[in-house]
């Protein structure tokens, strides 16, 4: 890489203290995610429609897929 | 022909998001000064490669696809799911080989692993099958590919005759479209990088949550 700038228009190395600060707070923030949406979802499933709680429970795991990969990126791979 | 529509674009979309979010990772792993092998990388991106390979060209070569009455899809998905999953699955699955000898070659010679010089060959063919998608996305908009939802999938009947469905798939192709036509040139200029990655994350979310929501859909489409 070194006659080339970064693929991702990004810096490559990030502040370690700052990256593992946020790295722990995506991680909680995913649980919140799951822990509310999987119980919203039930809600819906129940009262409203089982197509809706299905529509809220694949939009739960796709931000917590998100978050993750954010997670991950930024961590680039370091643990 | 097959007595149903191939529903198998489920694990499709799934493997494609997946490789998008996942090269979001490699990319800034790979970059890090220190990093370890790149073996396990490569040979992720060769086995989703290889998946959408072997299915996409399933599903090309399944012509035509039997039009299941009441839905907008069917008879073209070999164009606009099959044609695109075989040609990027090709290119995925050769550039994880690629990936594979390159660093393996340069650590044998004692030379530093150039990432932009092993893989730019099959990004400029990735950016003409991005150009593909764009068109793929024109048209499911212009001819209806995506809309009405069908009425008897879940998920998707929530839609009914809303345009948001046909958009969000026309998007999640327009935008794959951008990230695969700016990838050769994202090393080159700052800003292209951003888009390129942004791009790619966006993309991948998407068809990401559209395989979410089709496990459920497609499975429910075809009632015991």
């Amino acid at each position: 890489m070194a006659d080339h700038g970064a693929f991702t228009g990004l810096p490559v190395e990030l502040d370690h203290g700052r990256v593992n600060r946020w790295a722990t707070i995506l991680v909680q923030v995913v649980f919140a995610v799951l822990v509310v949406g999987l119980i919203v979802s039930v809600i819906l499933w129940i009262v409203v429609k089982p197509d809706v709680g299905a529509l809220v429970l694949a939009v739960v795991f796709a931000v917590g897929t998100g978050l993750m990969i954010i997670r991950q990126a930024l961590l680039a791979e370091r643990i | 022909m097959l007595a149903q529509g191939i529903t198998y674009n489920t694990t499709m979309g799934l493997a494609a998001g997946a490789f998008m979010l996942l090269l979001v990772v490699f990319a800034r792993a790979v970059q890090r000064s220190g990093r370890q092998t790149i073996d396990g990388w490569a040979w992720t991106f060769a086995a989703l490669g290889l998946f959408l390979a072997v299915t996409g060209t399933h599903m090309t070569l399944t012509w035509p696809l039997k039009q299941i009455p009441g839905a907008p899809c069917c008879a073209v998905d070999n164009v606009a799911f099959g044609e695109p999953a075989m040609y990027f699955g090709f290119l995925i699955f050769f550039g994880a080989l690629a990936l594979l000898r390159a660093e393996k070659s340069a650590v044998h010679r004692g030379v530093e692993f150039d990432l932009v010089a092993t893989v730019r060959p099959l990004l400029y063919a990735g950016a003409f099958g991005g150009v593909g998608l764009i068109m793929i996305g024109a048209a499911g908009l212009e001819f209806g590919m995506w809309a009405p939802a069908p009425p008897d999938e879940p998920i998707a009947r929530l839609m009914g005759d809303s345009i948001l469905e046909r958009f969000f798939v026309a998007s999640a192709y327009f935008i794959t479209g951008i990230a695969a036509i700016t990838a050769p040139f994202a090393p080159a200029r700052r800003i292209v990088g951003r888009i390129f990655l942004v791009a790619l994350f966006v993309a991948g979310m998407m068809w990401t949550f559209l395989s979410f929501t089709l496990f459920y859909g497609h499975i429910g489409f075809f009632p015991f």
